[in-house]
C-alpha cells in the first residue's frame, strides 16, 4: 500500500468498509429514505463518508507522490535516479544521496520542493502537459528544468550549517545567494550529468 | 416507519428518487473501489486513475444524489 503507516492504512480500510456495506445498504434499500433515520444514514453513506475517503486517499497519494520510487516510476526519469548512484564527490545529487544528507526515500522531493503539482499554478499546468507529453506526445531527449534553479532549495538546509558559514566564499557571496544573482550552480555545477551517465563509475548498482 | 415527505412525491416521485439513490450509490461504490486499488499501485500512472477516475466517479455520485434531494418534491427547495 502506498501509506507507510499501518495505523492510517487501518483507519482508511476501516472507513472504506463501513462505507461500501452502507453503500449496499442503500443500493437494496433506498426505500430507507422515506424515514428520517434512513435519511441520515444515506447522508452518511452518499456523501460525508465518500468524501472523508477520498480525501484520505488524496492524502495517501500526495504524500507518496514526494517519494524517490513515484518519481522514478516513469521511464524518462530512470536516468536521474542512476545518476544518484554515480561514484564522486563532486556530483551533487550524488553526494547528498549516498551521504544520507537528503532522505533516500523522498530524494527527488528533498531538493526539487515546487516541481510540478507541489509548486504554483503555472508548475501545475506543467505537470499536466508532462502527463500528456509521456503518455501521448513525444518526450523531448534532452529534458530541463523550465527556470534556472532556486538557491532556496539548497540554503534551506545549508544556510546554517557549520560547514558553510565558514567557508569564505559563501560568506562573502551571501547576498548575492540570498538574492539568486549569484547561482549555487555556478560554482557546484557537477549535478545529474545524465549525458556521460554510461561511462561515470558507480557506488553501487542497485537503486538507493 | 414513513412520515409525510413520502405521500407528498407521490409513487412516481419515490421511484425516481430510489433510482437515482441507487445510481449515486453504484457511482461512488465503483468509484471508491478505483481510488482503493490505486493505493496499492507504486507508480505514478495510479494517482491519475485516482483522480481522473475515482474521484470523478465519487464526485459523480455525490453530485447525482445531491441533485435527486433537490428535485425531490419533499425537499423544502423542490416544494417552494
Amino acid at each position: 500500500m502506498l501509506t507507510e503507516s499501518p495505523f492510517e492504512a487501518g483507519v482508511l480500510g476501516l472507513f472504506v468498509a463501513i462505507t461500501i456495506a452502507l453503500i449496499l445498504l442503500v443500493a437494496l434499500r433506498p426505500r430507507m429514505i422515506e424515514s428520517t433515520g434512513g435519511r441520515a444514514v444515506i447522508f452518511v453513506a452518499l456523501l460525508v463518508l465518500p468524501v472523508l475517503v477520498t480525501a484520505l486517499g488524496t492524502s495517501a497519494h500526495l504524500e507518496y507522490a514526494t517519494s524517490t520510487t513515484f518519481c522514478l516510476s516513469c521511464h524518462v526519469m530512470e536516468p536521474y535516479g542512476e545518476s544518484l548512484l554515480i561514484d564522486s564527490g563532486e556530483h551533487v545529487p550524488a553526494v547528498h544521496v549516498q551521504n544520507a544528507l537528503t532522505p533516500r526515500d523522498h530524494a527527488c522531493f528533498a531538493c526539487h520542493t515546487s516541481y510540478t503539482m507541489f509548486g504554483d499554478l503555472q508548475a501545475k499546468l506543467r505537470g499536466l502537459r508532462h502527463v500528456w507529453v509521456n503518455y501521448l506526445g513525444e518526450v523531448p531527449e534532452k529534458i530541463a528544468l523550465y527556470e534556472p534553479y532556486q538557491n532556496r532549495e539548497c540554503l534551506s538546509c545549508h544556510r546554517d550549517a557549520r560547514s558553510f558559514a565558514e567557508n569564505e566564499m559563501h560568506v562573502e557571496l551571501e547576498a548575492e545567494l540570498d538574492s539568486g544573482e549569484t547561482s549555487c550552480l555556478d560554482c557546484h555545477e557537477q549535478i545529474h550529468d545524465v549525458e556521460h551517465l554510461d561511462s561515470l563509475p558507480k557506488w553501487r548498482e542497485a537503486a538507493p | 416507519m414513513t412520515d409525510s415527505r413520502s405521500s407528498h412525491g407521490g409513487t412516481a416521485a419515490s421511484r425516481a428518487m430510489h433510482r437515482a439513490l441507487r445510481q449515486a450509490a453504484v457511482m461512488i461504490g465503483l468509484g471508491l473501489v478505483v481510488e482503493m486499488s490505486t493505493l496499492w499501485w507504486a507508480h505514478a500512472t495510479a494517482f491519475l486513475v485516482f483522480a481522473l477516475v475515482g474521484v470523478a466517479l465519487v464526485l459523480g455520485g455525490v453530485t447525482r444524489y445531491l441533485l435527486a434531494l433537490l428535485a425531490w418534491p419533499g425537499s423544502p427547495s423542490a416544494g417552494t
